[in-house]
């Protein structure tokens, strides 16, 4: 039986890197491909508005005669940009605040936890909200807003194994051979951070998704004609009870596109880490 | 104990006006003019004038601050923009919609949560254990808005047993007097022995409360089933199992124990998220309560009512938090300070 789930993970988490290869691929190839490739840019066919799904219309039309599988596929790239840039300036702000809280004096290593510690002390979505209110209703500062939510997270990594390494024999070596903080950042502490760093950012590309989703969902986020997930469910709330197919399926690449990157980083936790399996 | 306490509560005022000083430099970044929100449409110059000294907005920003924690200290939050009423007054009357739906919510996924959690540790590796965690994956990867919507779908639209939206049906109900009134609807209609509005109620709050309940209900699984199956390779059980007891039985008198610690951490972090979520899920079923108003007051730059709920909603979230850590000890004895 066990055997039986190992296998049916083997198969599994393939299929999440195939499945976000091929948004990636599609959602950039769409408008070349697509025959209603001028809905994206806002165009609108009100003579075909609300058509269920059909071979014609995959996903269906929505009220103003958009191609819906069209507006869903190219969505992607927004949702993927969102949890690449997340991702990515989380870390750029987080990681070296970590290492250098790690080899800090006790003071400041204590300073910069304890403002960090209040970053985390927001109910989560709270600051994003805020945050991208206060810079003006974009996906860009969807980015921003959710990075500077989540950066402590990093500080947190990089900091815990600054401390492991900070104390290991070859540090002592190398500072005893005169080495300052910053070469033994730069040869010993980063390198050694980027397994757990790697891990946390595969994970949390999935929840970038869902909070900008969130955002775009209240009308924060992404804005007309732009598209992203979030926002076509927004736009689809009027008319969902009796067009279901509006709804439906920008909300099922939301869930396809976070569980993939959830199986992708659960497989590379326990591949690169196998002794740490319990989650965040 | 009492030093432990001291020394929680010190920190967790520090932590206060930290969240605070952050909270006010984001939300005068705001973008758009307050004193033109305050004064309303096509203002003339004195208008506005007036308006920014009325509003303080004329002063250094070091002394807006000083006297914005001064006034945060004595719960004076402002006026809100938007509805020129006191924000404290209105985190006040909306908050008793919101903990209603939270707490029912955080009820439903605890105990769902923990209950399925065991049953996945006790039968883990079989297809009740997959179906469970596959389950519990799902649980984690939806959106709350679009899992209310679907539900609202197949509820409302398709069977027609449930209300679409709301907290109660009809305005009248709102004239009626309730020899109770403490916000909380449900429990002012038990204790008034108003049947028919109790059940109007609870048919309002299913779907709203299973949605918050879901989004949370994954990370509760994952961590009771992962807490129960690393107390099940410890010496005492082993013990009982060569005594005779079925894993089912230690499970329920006595190893449930083990995973309560672990779960009530993820609850305090549920809590959180829940929060955060009553923002996206009160939008959906329009639902009176405070992540509603809070969406509001971020569409039109409600800058005093943006930080009272924010402040308000951290102040809770902390609070929680550190009630949990309190109450650790009492929980498991072998957390001794």
């Amino acid at each position: 039986m066990i055997s039986h789930f190992i296998s049916l993970k083997k198969t599994i988490a393939p299929l999440a890197v195939v499945f976000l290869f091929a948004l990636i691929v599609f959602s950039l190839l769409i408008p070349f491909v697509s025959q209603y490739a001028e809905d994206i840019y806002g165009a609108v066919h009100f003579e075909r508005g609300g058509q269920p799904p059909s071979s014609r219309h995959w996903f269906g039309t929505d009220s103003a005669g958009r191609d819906m599988f069209t507006l869903t596929i190219r969505a992607g790239l927004s949702s993927l940009k969102v949890a690449f840039g997340v991702v990515f300036l989380s870390i750029l702000i987080g990681v070296p605040i970590g290492m250098l809280s790690g080899v800090s004096s006790r003071r400041t290593d204590e300073i910069i936890m304890r403002i960090t510690d209040a970053f985390l002390s927001f109910p989560p979505l709270i600051l994003p909200l805020i945050i991208t209110a206060a810079l003006g209703p974009s996906l860009n500062n969807v980015i921003i807003g959710i990075s500077v939510s989540w950066f402590p997270w990093y500080v947190r990594i990089a900091r815990a194994q600054a401390l492991i390494i900070k104390n290991t024999d070859y540090v002592s070596i190398s500072k005893s051979m005169g080495a300052g903080r910053f070469h033994i950042i730069r040869k010993h502490i980063f390198p050694n951070s980027a397994v757990p760093v790697i891990i946390q950012g595969t994970l949390d590309a999935g929840y970038a998704i869902l909070a900008a989703a969130g955002l775009s969902f209240i009308g924060l986020g992404a804005q007309h004609p732009e598209t992203e997930w979030g926002l076509l469910l927004t736009q689809s709330r009027a008319q969902f009870i009796n067009h279901w197919w509006e709804g439906f399926f920008p909300g099922l690449f939301i869930v396809l596109t976070v569980i993939s990157f959830n199986i992708i980083g659960d497989e590379l936790r326990s591949y690169l880490n196998p002794k740490e399996t319990t989650p965040r | 104990m009492t030093r432990y306490l001291l020394k929680r509560v010190t920190y967790t005022f520090l932590i206060l006006i930290i969240v605070s000083s952050i909270t006010f430099l984001i939300a005068h970044w705001l973008p758009g003019d307050p004193a033109a929100l305050w004064v309303g449409d096509h203002p003339t110059k004195e208008q506005l004038e007036i308006a920014k000294k009325e509003l303080g907005l004329d002063r250094p920003i070091y002394k807006q601050y000083v006297s914005f924690l001064k006034k945060t200290l004595t719960l004076d939050l402002g006026v809100s923009l938007r509805t020129r009423q006191p924000v404290t007054a209105e985190i006040f009357h909306r908050s008793a919609a919101t903990f209603e739906l939270v707490f029912i919510s955080m009820f439903l996924a605890t105990l769902l949560g923990l209950f399925l959690g065991i049953k996945a540790a006790l039968y883990s590796n079989t297809k009740h254990d997959y179906l469970i965690r596959g389950f519990a994956y799902l649980g984690i990867s939806i959106p709350v808005f679009w899992l209310g919507m679907i539900l609202q779908l197949i509820f409302f639209g398709v069977l027609q047993w449930l209300p679409l939206q709301g907290r109660y049906s009809g305005f009248d109900l709102l004239n009626i007097d309730l020899p109770y009134n403490s916000g909380l609807f449900l429990l002012d209609a038990f204790l008034s022995a108003e049947w028919a509005l109790m059940l109007d109620g609870i048919r309002h709050i299913f779907l709203p409360a299973l949605t918050m309940a879901f989004g949370v209900l994954g990370i509760i699984i994952r961590t009771s089933r992962s807490a129960l199956i690393e107390t099940m390779s410890e010496p005492f059980f082993k013990t009982y199992l060569a005594y005779g007891l079925s894993p089912n039985e230690i499970a329920m008198s006595s190893a449930y124990k083990n995973t309560l610690i672990p779960v009530s951490t993820v609850a305090g972090l549920s809590f959180g998220l829940m929060l955060g979520g009553t923002f996206l899920v009160e939008s959906i079923f329009d639902w009176p309560g405070l992540g509603q108003f809070s969406v509001l007051s971020l569409l039109t730059n409600d800058f005093p009512a943006i930080i009272g709920v924010t402040l308000f909603y951290t102040f809770v979230y902390i609070l929680i938090n550190l009630i949990l850590d309190i109450i650790y000890p009492l929980i498991d004895p072998r957390i001794q300070r």
